[in-house]
């Protein structure tokens, strides 16, 4: 009854990554908290600190398109995975990079980072780091079919 | 200890090395500032020192050492050995950045000669809101500003455009407040005449007059002043003159063109022994200097002048009288005393003063009247001085001497008069007694009080009925003389306690009698009577206290748990 094209996985051979899976969930929940803590902290950063006006609002501005990003790389990465599906789970690969970019910005490059800011922004590198690695791994298994 | 010893003078040498290296930076640092001074970047202001290992707050005073000051260039080890403690122990950067430089200067006081020790340290801020990364260099410093020069003078000018404009408004602002917009007098405005103003002449800082003092719109005065002249030129002198007050045209409205003439109503002359003279006609006279003998006399002088002007509720002058008093002066009394009062009335109104509004003014006279019969109103007389009044004192004491004169009971005031009366022998007592009754009571003693100043008339109920009190301390049945009256006022604050206003709630006439003493048909006696008022507060005095705070009643219904119960 399936289209013409689609075609199901062998019943009995389950090719998902389970660590990959879990670190979505939690990379999903520390995102949450993420950003609304980073909220807070700019809303900290522009009360007491000098902070310019134009660069306040690049960096939230900044900070949400992350966020927009990081929900599109989570979804994709979570439906290629257990749909095993190639195409969803390269998108996914493919947000890393920008996402690894924004981690990195807000770690070294914005106006005023804060320890409490670096250590969340290592958090989320390694996040990056350890998905992409499982993703790339689960693409090969998936490959192999 | 040998070993010991030098291992300690080791690390004292090393410190020395690393101050003087460190203060070997900063000689070097001088002369590439030097040059730069003229620089328009810089200009005649000094370059910052933001670094730790140079900065010294403490150093005060160039090329010489201040004291405790461990972080002074120019100290010395013979200086070091008089330093108590170090003064600025810790020089250290931002606050706010997780990691930065810190200075720790101390006193090594063991070694000989003794040493300063200089540590440069990075202090951690364990804080997880410390700054780790700032790529925003300006947040480090203030704004240098920017020197003025023929380079950037032009652009300067440009940014403040804004002081040209509000400098343009300032003028339009004041260019605007000189447009008079006036068409009418207000309450303390001057009056206009047609060449300046109405000159009210005043005493202002001594008792001698001031003429060119403005009369000021519903302004009411009534002031005495001094004149010194000299009599033989009392015919030159202007403010002598009836002209110098009448002449002058009041103007309507400020800056019209209609005038109002000032119209004389009275004159009354006073001659030397101050008798008074109403005169028939109101032409203007001229003061005249006579010569009667050895001195010399000036007549027809202004001694007393009364302005009443009448206006409307629109801020125009629409009448204005003028009263005189003339008199005449002589050498005797050459310092001269002028009076000089001015009065506003509103057109079509009748000026009916009152003792407060509403509660009584201290000072004021008590409104008084009677009750002709029952349910009729209060009738009271015209003059409000003479409503309710005692007996008046004079300096001979003497009851018959000023029989009819009498003096007001004045609000607040409490007062006491009395005379003497000589009784000759053989004066019958009832004649006497009643004689005594009416210096006593006067004439026309009131029955009723107002409780108000401004209390109506047709308000009968309002009224406070007098009480009248006969008391004799003698039973026999001789014949009573009364001696004294005494008047007693109750009165109290009424309303609000930030404006309380005066009522008067019970007034009693207390008449006390005595016994006529009996005597000899050929002796003389002298008896004494007075009258006495006095105002008692009965107000009760204002306590503190608070509201009793809210009962919570809470009882649920009775199916409050329903379901469930």
């Amino acid at each position: 009854m399936l289209p013409r094209g689609l075609k199901m996985a062998p019943r009995g051979k389950r090719l998902s990554s389970t660590p990959l899976e879990i670190l979505f969930f939690l990379n999903g929940w520390y995102n949450a908290t993420y950003f609304l803590l980073e909220l807070f902290i700019f809303l900290y950063k522009g009360v007491l600190l000098p902070y310019p006006t134009a660069n306040l609002v690049l960096d939230v501005v900044m900070l949400l398109l992350y966020l927009g990003i990081e929900v599109i790389r989570l979804f994709f990465g979570t439906k290629g995975n257990l749909c095993q599906r190639k195409m969803p789970l390269s998108i996914s690969v493919a947000l890393t990079f920008p996402s690894a970019m924004m981690a990195s910005y807000y770690l070294l490059l914005q106006t005023y980072v804060l320890r409490l800011e670096a250590i969340m922004n290592g958090i989320l590198l390694f996040f990056c780091g350890s998905e992409l690695l499982l993703e790339v791994l689960t693409l090969a298994a998936f490959s192999r079919i | 200890q040998t070993d010991a010893t030098p291992a300690v003078t080791t690390e004292g040498l090393n410190s020395t090395e690393a101050a003087l290296a460190t203060f070997g930076t900063f000689p070097s640092t001088r002369p590439p500032g030097t040059p730069r001074a003229p620089g328009p970047s810089s200009g005649p202001r000094p370059t910052p020192v933001t670094d730790v290992a140079v900065l010294c707050v403490c150093d005060l005073s160039p090329a010489q050492c201040d004291i405790n000051c461990c972080c002074d260039p120019d100290c010395s080890s013979v200086d070091f050995s008089v330093f108590s403690a170090c003064s600025v122990p810790v020089v250290t950067g931002d606050s706010q950045f997780c990691s930065q430089k810190a200075v720790i200067y101390s006193l090594n006081f063991t070694a000989n000669p003794p040493q300063r020790v200089f540590e440069l340290v990075d202090q951690i801020n364990p804080s997880i809101f410390c700054i780790h990364i700032t790529n925003y260099k300006p947040a480090l410093s203030f704004i240098n500003p920017e020197v003025p020069d023929e380079n950037n003078f032009d652009t300067l000018m440009k940014t403040s455009d804004g002081f040209t404009l509000n400098a343009e408004s300032y003028v339009s602002f004041t260019t605007k407040l000189d447009i008079p917009t006036a068409a009418k007098y207000e309450y303390g405005v001057p009056l206009q005449t047609s060449d300046s103003f109405l000159r009210f002449p005043s005493s202002l800082t001594s008792s001698l007059c001031t003429d060119n003092n403005p009369a000021a719109f519903l302004v009411n005065q009534a002031v005495k002043c001094t004149r010194k002249i000299n009599l033989e030129q009392c015919e030159e002198i202007e403010a002598l003159s009836m002209a110098f007050y009448s002449s002058p045209e009041i103007l309507r409205v400020p800056d019209s063109r209609k005038k109002v003439p000032i119209t004389v109503q009275s004159i009354v002359i006073q001659s030397l022994n101050k008798t008074l003279t109403r005169r028939e006609d109101t032409d203007v006279l001229q003061p005249t200097l006579v010569n009667a003998g050895h001195f010399s006399l000036c007549v027809n002088v202004v001694l007393e002048v009364k302005y009443s002007l009448t206006y409307t509720d629109a801020g125009e002058v629409t009448k204005a009288d003028l009263s005189f008093v003339l008199g005449t002066v002589s050498s005797v009394v050459v310092p001269l005393q002028q009076k000089f009062e001015i009065h506003f009335l509103q057109e079509n109104t009748q000026p009916v003063p009152l003792s407060g509004n509403p509660g009584y003014v201290v000072g004021l006279p008590l409104a008084a009247g009677f009750q002709p019969h029952k349910g009729s109103g209060i009738i009271q007389t015209t003059n409000r001085y003479g409503q309710l009044t005692i007996l008046h004192s004079t300096t001979e004491q003497d009851c018959l001497a000023l029989e009819g004169v009498r003096t007001p009971v004045l609000f607040g005031y409490t007062m006491q008069s009395g005379c003497k009366l000589r009784l000759t022998g053989a004066l019958p007592c009832q004649l006497v007694a009643q004689k005594v009754k009416s210096l006593l009571w006067g004439q026309g003693f009131p029955d009723y009080v107002a409780p108000f100043g401004n209390s109506q008339a047709q308000d009968m109920l309002d009224w406070v009925p007098i009480h009248f009190i006969t008391q004799s301390f003698n039973r026999k049945d001789s014949c009573q003389l009364p001696g004294a009256l005494v008047i007693e006022v109750k009165w109290t604050k009424y309303g609000s306690l930030l404006n309380p206003q005066a009522k008067i709630v019970n007034v009693t006439a207390n008449l006390i009698s005595s016994s006529f003493p009996e005597a000899n048909s050929g002796n003389e006696r002298t008896i004494l009577i007075s009258t006495a008022v006095t105002f008692v507060d009965v107000s009760a005095p204002a306590e503190a206290g608070f509201r009793a705070p809210p009962a919570i009643n809470a009882r649920l219904p009775f199916n409050f748990f329903f379901p469930f119960v």
